[in-house]
């Protein structure tokens, strides 16, 4: 037996049992001592969208006081980065005690503006409509990967999904409401469509807004806070017709209002982005 | 008890033609029938792989008068010695004396010879002074190295070269990027991507491309076939003087040889339009390192951009040059062209997408190598030197498309090319040093290679192939000299301690396409060791260590800056045992490095890494019960982490991408099965199993398992041969790349940003026929 079957000779038995106990020690070395995945996980981020005091009048850069009666807002994808907004304070690890300052060589700082996104950490796919007066809106959930989180694209686009579809038309942003200065009241409507924005927000996206840095290391939820008020910071309604309240002024593509609407909705400071365990 | 008694006896002829100065003797453990055949043959004391194999091919032909008992022929076992005669026992014989020796066998020379124990064996040696053992001797080294030769080779089907690499225990192979793109191999927990952390020769030439454009160590294997290869060396781990650059999982060594007489025809026809030509040339009595070969090979592939084109020639010669030096001369030369379908998204394959469709049919490459060695080595009496010059000239265009749009909207493709002429030798001087013992060695060696490559890479267009991006255009010279020191050292008879100190200095220069230039350049001293214990006969423990290091790639370095070496330390503890018919090995091992490489999800390309260990199991062993029976089995398990936290890797965490069990078997059936016409038919059946699982994903994720099943079976007529390979019979819907990045193949909004898994395809099941005609 021995001879036809030389594997059950006594070395060779020996070795096959080493090896059977040296495989599931090392298999149970592996669950003793942990760390039986790969370093990061993906993620659900849930997404809520927010406007801080939906209803309160507010006080744009030209001085009008514009009170929202209607708004709503399409968004499209967004997407959040660990690169650094272009605005963000320099990184930690580079800022300089007093005495270095005082002592040490001067710091460069090269211009600021070159946003680079980097790697996206997470992103909400599809498109939804949100009424702003409303103050938060559950948007689609979105997914994502663990690692600390820096800035955000927000994005315009048509959808016939949520709750605004039907206000919004063909419009990505529309808002009804009234201007006050100077005596003077205007009751207006203004919106854009996709086509119309992309003039000062190429494809309809807004890139390099701040996402509150934060290292995320689990499940969660994403809120983008929208700010109304920017939209109207450089939109004179002075050359608008007063409208009446039943019946408003409808600002049109080209008129100065509208150009200044539109940049408005292509500033960063529009929105900004946190993260909520 | 009447003992069997030799009634003939072939002569053993010398391994490589030419005798040694004296006899040496093998002695070996014999059992015989009944009806006087060796059933089993087994060295009783290895004097050396070669002289070992020689003596027991030539014990297996020997016939006895059976031994005995009360008049009946019974089994019984004998010791025995295989004599081979040296050339003063030549020399003392006329011409018609070794003719009538030859043809009346070797009586003689061999009789059923007590052979003593392990020990007294050399001691009676020494005193009598009767023979001397000289020739290739097995030198202590890792129990976990391994050596697969052609019985194993042949067993299941290799559409190629780098596909037999498969029979080395621990290797996982993948070909992403088509049939001519270099595979992305997988060795004990390593990804060695295209050859970075493995060191490759083949035939005396090394195969790793220092500083390719497309990776470090790029090794392209299609320049061989399959069938020219002789056998597989692998020797995992850095334990060995001889091993350099490239040699942080192992080194690999292809022998090559040709062993049917005369010239091969062989025409192949299958499946996706698959057809290969294959003609071979082996000049009867001579060895089976003397041969030509001839390939050609063309495929449809298996789905869209997977062709593949590529027509290779092979020619050594092995040549005696006087009584004891020879010289081989290899010459190869290649040419291919190949389609590549890159990646597919899993979510795309999810929501019912083709798996075999490709997002960029421009895809693909050529490649190119031609090369000449030659290599002059002499064995005398207590030395022998070797010295092994090789010219290398590759070429490799390679254009990809790994992340679509994501980039640039005009597309991500990328165009590498890669030219490279390598010139280098190998040389060593081995000689007797009997400090404890006459078999104590002392070796010295020097390697030296260097490179001069011309490397671009530029992005394009994906609709109109125009170049967007030059994003790098330079000449690099790379040099590469290494001298080493290895002792072999017996202080007790069962004790064999093999150590010795490596010092690679490696320089580097690299002109951008400005003129402008840096330079760069560095040194290393790895130590080396084995200790060797024989615990009984054919059963030894061994316990190795050595250190060994990653060169940096050549545009990686700043003007003036010390190349950084990447520093690599393995440990293992293993038992070896090892007889005619079973050989086998258990081991553990260790290595961590000081820094390493990963593929990057973010960066979709290798990164650096913080340091990482790798800590495993390795079991193998080659079973080969009769002449027509043969199994190769294997099975690894390696724990790869990260040793530190450093940006997104954390201590403890695997290291992704590498299976964590790697298995491999290999068995062939080769029984005579009838005569048909008066003519003896043979069959064939052979099988290789390969499984992969637990392959660690970037998130906490894992791939997916692999098991494939590749078959052949073959009848033999006399001068027709009849194979029938199928690949993959299982049909197993295999992923044989996975990768995680982030990527954009949709131009659409919406697009999904966030690193998303991605696949190649593995070939689905496979038909290949071949008729082999000998002429």
């Amino acid at each position: 037996m021995r001879s036809l079957f030389p594997i059950l000779s006594p070395p060779w038995v020996v070795l096959s049992l080493l090896a059977l106990t040296l495989l599931a020690l090392v298999s149970c070395e592996e669950e003793v001592a942990g760390g039986s995945t790969t370093s990061g996980r993906r993620i659900i981020l849930k997404t809520r969208l927010e406007v801080t005091a939906p209803g309160d009048p507010f006080l744009t850069g030209l001085g009008w006081k514009v009170t929202l009666t209607k708004a709503a807002v399409a968004t499209g994808p967004l997407y959040y980065f660990d690169g650094a907004p272009p605005f963000a304070a320099a990184p930690r690890q580079l800022r300089r005690g007093v005495l270095a300052r005082w002592l040490g060589p001067s710091v460069a700082w090269a211009h600021p503006g070159h946003y680079v996104p980097g790697n996206a950490r997470g992103q909400v796919l599809q498109s939804w409509s949100a009424d702003l007066l409303a103050g938060t809106t559950e948007l689609p959930a979105g997914d994502g990967i663990t690692g600390v989180y820096r800035s955000g694209r927000f994005s315009f686009a048509a959808s016939s999904a949520g709750p605004a579809a039907g206000f919004l038309g063909s419009n990505v942003a529309a808002v009804e409401g009234r201007a006050e200065k100077d005596g003077m009241t205007v009751y207006f409507r203004v919106g854009t469509d996709l086509a119309t924005l992309t003039t000062r927000a190429p494809e309809g996206r807004v890139d390099g807004c701040v996402f509150e840095e934060v290292d995320v290391q689990q499940d969660g939820t994403v809120v983008v806070q929208i700010r109304p008020s920017v939209w109207f910071n450089l939109v004179d309604f002075s050359g608008v017709a007063p409208g009446t309240v039943a019946a408003p002024t409808t600002i049109q593509p080209g008129e100065n209002a509208h150009l200044g609407f539109l940049v408005g909705l292509a500033q960063l400071s529009a929105y900004r982005f946190r993260y909520e365990p | 008890m009447q003992p069997p008694r030799p009634l003939e006896q072939p002569l053993a002829t010398w391994p490589g033609g030419s005798p040694g100065e004296h006899d040496v003797v093998v002695p070996v453990l014999l059992r015989i029938s009944t009806a006087g055949a060796v059933l089993e043959a087994q060295v009783e004391v290895s004097v050396g792989d070669a002289l070992d194999r020689e003596a027991l091919a030539v014990a297996r032909r020997w016939r006895f008068e059976p031994a005995r008992r009360g008049g009946k022929p019974v089994e019984a076992r004998v010791r025995a010695y295989v004599r081979f005669v040296g050339q003063r026992q030549h020399h003392h014989q006329s011409e018609g004396e070794r003719s009538h020796r030859s043809h009346e066998g070797n009586l003689r020379a061999v009789g059923p010879v007590q052979v003593p124990k392990y020990g007294e064996d050399e001691h009676r040696q020494e005193n009598s002074r009767e023979v001397r053992v000289q020739g290739e001797r097995t030198l202590p080294g890792a129990a976990s190295a391994t050596t697969r030769d052609r019985a194993v080779i042949r067993a299941a089907p290799h559409r190629t070269a780098g596909d037999v690499l498969r029979v080395v225990p621990g290797v996982n192979l993948t070909q992403h990027g088509g049939e001519g793109k270099a595979h992305q191999i997988f060795f004990r927990g390593f990804d060695a991507v295209h050859g970075q952390d493995l060191e490759l020769w083949a035939g005396g030439a090394p195969v790793n491309d220092v500083s390719n454009l497309h990776g470090q160590g790029y090794a392209d294997l299609h320049f061989l076939m399959p069938e020219v290869l002789r056998e597989v060396q692998s020797s995992p781990g850095v334990y060995d003087p001889g091993q350099g650059d490239f040699a942080v999982a192992g080194t690999m060594r292809l022998a090559l040889g040709y062993d049917e007489p005369g010239a091969t025809a062989k025409v192949m026809v299958g499946s996706f339009g698959t057809r290969r030509y294959f003609l071979a040339y082996h000049p009867r009595d001579t060895r089976e390192e003397t041969f030509a070969a001839f390939e050609s090979y063309s495929t449809d592939g298996f789905g869209p951009s997977r062709s593949a084109q590529r027509t290779s020639a092979v020619a050594q010669a092995l040549y005696n040059l006087g009584e004891r030096a020879t010289m081989r001369l290899l010459v190869t030369h290649y040419g291919g062209r190949f389609a590549s379908a890159g990646v597919v998204r899993l979510e795309d394959l999810r929501r019912g997408g083709d798996p075999f469709a490709t997002y960029d049919p421009n895809q693909g490459g050529d490649s190119s190598r031609s090369q000449l060695v030659v290599e002059l080595s002499e064995a005398k009496e207590g030395f022998r030197w070797s010295l092994v010059p090789f010219l290398v000239l590759r070429g490799m265009r390679l254009r990809q498309n790994f992340t679509g749009y994501l980039e640039d909207p005009r597309g991500d493709g990328v165009q590498q090319l890669n030219d490279a002429t390598t010139v280098g030798l190998t040389a060593s001087y081995r000689r007797s040093w009997p400090l404890f013992s006459p078999r104590d060695l002392l070796e010295a060696g020097v390697q030296a290679r260097s490179d001069g490559i011309e490397q671009s890479q530029r992005r394009l267009e994906s609709a109109s192939g125009r170049i967007r991006k030059v994003e790098v255009d330079a000449k690099v010279h790379a040099a590469d000299m290494a001298g080493y020191l290895d002792a072999v050292l017996h202080p007790w008879k069962r004790l064999a301690l093999r150590g010795g100190v490596r010092v690679d200095g490696l320089s580097y220069r690299t002109v951008d396409a400005g003129g402008q230039a840096r330079s760069a350049q560095g040194a290393r001293l790895n130590r080396r060791g084995t200790a060797e214990l024989i615990l009984t006969t054919g059963l030894f423990a061994s316990a190795s260590y050595g250190e060994g290091f990653r060169s940096p790639q050549a545009r990686s370095l700043a003007e003036g800056q010390r190349a950084p070496f990447t520093t690599v330390a393995s440990q293992e503890l293993g038992l070896r045992y090892r007889e005619e018919r079973l050989q086998g090995s258990v081991a553990v091992f260790r290595t961590t490095l000081s820094d390493d490489l990963a593929f990057d999800q973010a960066r979709a390309r290798n990164e650096r890494t913080p340091a990482t260990l790798r800590l495993g199991g390795a079991f193998e062993m080659v079973v080969r019960l009769a002449s027509w029976f043969t199994s190769s089995t294997s099975l690894t398990y390696t724990r790869a982490t990260f040793r530190r936290s450093e940006g997104e890797y954390v201590a403890g965490a695997l290291l992704p991408y590498v299976p964590q069990f790697v298995g491999r078997s290999d068995l062939s059936f080769e029984p005579a099965l009838r005569r048909v016409l008066g003519r003896l038919l043979e069959g064939q059946l052979g099988a290789g199993i390969s499984f992969y699982h637990r392959r660690p994903l970037p998130y906490g994720e894992f791939g997916r398992d692999a098991f494939l099943l590749d078959l052949r079976a073959g009848a033999k007529l006399e001068n027709f041969h009849l194979t029938f390979d199928i690949y993959n019979a299982l049909d197993d819907r295999w992923f044989d790349g996975e990768f995680v990045y982030a990527s954009r193949f949709d131009q659409g909004e919406g697009a999904s940003l966030v690193p998303a898994r991605h696949a190649t395809m593995g070939p689905p099941r496979t038909l290949l026929v071949s008729l082999e005609v000998a002429l």
